[in-house]
């Protein structure tokens, strides 16, 4: 049985549940809050070593020993501001040394997509990037990441066309509505009222003049590559996520040998089989790697393109156990 | 009376900076029904939602704590 790991309502694990359910037997394991009220976990172990691990969700069960092999978007949803009490708290972290149990159990048998959701964490670092795509003869643009006051000076005396990023991707508010923090070029002006103290580090890089971007999905030895032309949008030239669509065209293109030979280097040296990666293109042809997420989604592509992500998804897993 | 020495779990302070979200914006807004420069494969692509449309990611990046 293969199991898919994320929010139910994720057309993903939907759509991809589906496509291997046609061969094989898929179960989706839901990690939202309300899903996760309706569930029932139990691990118990004996005294002579043994162990089981069975979860009810939903009518399905599924059983540990039952598992061929598991794919993870979304390990646990996220603690949001309105969980702050400390019941909610400590309900949430039960659930997650439960379920990160649950899914150390899956990595001890080999039985996890890119290893484990250790690995997947770890392979999402902003930090992490740099000595790994320096191995595998990416180039990725000079950062800083930092709070300290003089060597943010000291950046933008070398760099003045500088973008501000964010390390970590969270649900955030602006006038009440949701957002996200978007890439945006940021002048050293910008910085005149900063103060070290109390600050938490940030992320600098710098600006580079592209001329489109690259969204990769690696599955196993296969790169699949779309280019996301945003430059004829006004919101979108910098950051392509604000998704200003009409404006962005999106096309399937073959993967250069040399940047894919490098990317599969990238992903053997991080030990992943699944994993989206953002680059983008200057003027001179020359690659620059953005961001590396083993949890990236893939879906507006495939519906863009006509890329077939899902399907190679599905005989990638399929494949894998077989 | 007793003081309790147990370190609440949260604490609600002011003291911590973040000078990023000084630069936190509003989602852009999207005319979905201008012209499009370029033909979509499917259709369904406009009922997708990202994060800067809906603030309930599905569509693209999702990274966990």
């Amino acid at each position: 049985m293969f199991l898919l790991i994320g929010d139910h309502t994720d057309p993903h694990l939907q759509e991809l549940c589906t496509e291997i359910n046609q061969a094989q037997e898929c179960q989706i394991l839901s990690t939202e809050r309300d899903d996760l009220l309706d569930t029932q976990f139990s691990f118990f172990s004996k005294t002579d070593g043994t162990y089981s691990c069975i979860i009810s969700q939903s009518e399905k069960t599924i059983n540990l020993d039952n598992i061929d092999l598991a794919f993870c978007l979304s390990p646990l949803f996220r603690l949001d501001g309105k969980e702050q009490t400390q019941k909610a708290r400590f309900w949430y972290f039960s659930w997650k040394e439960s379920l990160y149990g649950f899914y150390a159990l899956l990595a001890l048998r080999n039985r996890f997509i890119n290893g484990s959701i250790e690995n997947c964490l770890r392979c999402q670092s902003k930090i992490l990037t740099f000595p790994f795509a320096h191995q595998a003869g990416l180039k990725v643009p000079k950062s800083l990441i930092s709070n300290a006051e003089s060597s943010i000076k000291d950046f933008f005396a070398h760099d003045s066309q500088v973008v501000l990023k964010t390390l970590h991707q969270m649900p955030l508010e602006s006038e009440g509505e949701m957002t996200m923090l978007l890439t945006q070029k940021i002048l050293e002006q910008d910085f005149s009222s900063y103060e070290e103290q109390d600050e938490s580090p940030l992320f600098l890089q710098k600006f580079i003049d592209k001329i489109y971007d690259l969204r990769l999905v690696v599955i196993g030895s296969e790169v699949m590559t779309c280019k996301i032309d945003a430059s004829k949008s006004l919101l979108g030239n910098v950051d392509y996520r604000a998704y200003d669509m009409p404006n962005t065209p999106h096309h399937y293109i073959e993967t250069p040998s040399e940047l894919k030979n490098k990317i599969l280097s990238l992903c053997k040296m991080m030990s992943l089989d699944y994993v989206s990666i953002d680059l983008c293109v200057d003027s001179t042809q020359e690659y620059w790697l953005l961001d590396i997420n083993p949890f990236g989604r893939y879906l507006w592509l495939e519906y863009a393109t006509g890329m077939q992500i899902t399907r190679k998804l599905s005989k990638f897993i399929q494949q894998k156990v077989d | 009376m007793k003081k309790s020495t147990i370190e609440p779990f949260v604490r609600n302070s002011d003291v911590e900076k973040t000078f990023t979200l000084r630069f936190l914006k509003e989602n852009p807004s999207i005319d979905e029904k201008q012209n499009w420069i370029w033909d979509p494969e499917q259709p369904q692509i406009l009922n997708i939602k990202t994060a800067t449309f809906s603030g309930k990611n599905k569509a693209d990046d999702y990274t966990n704590e």
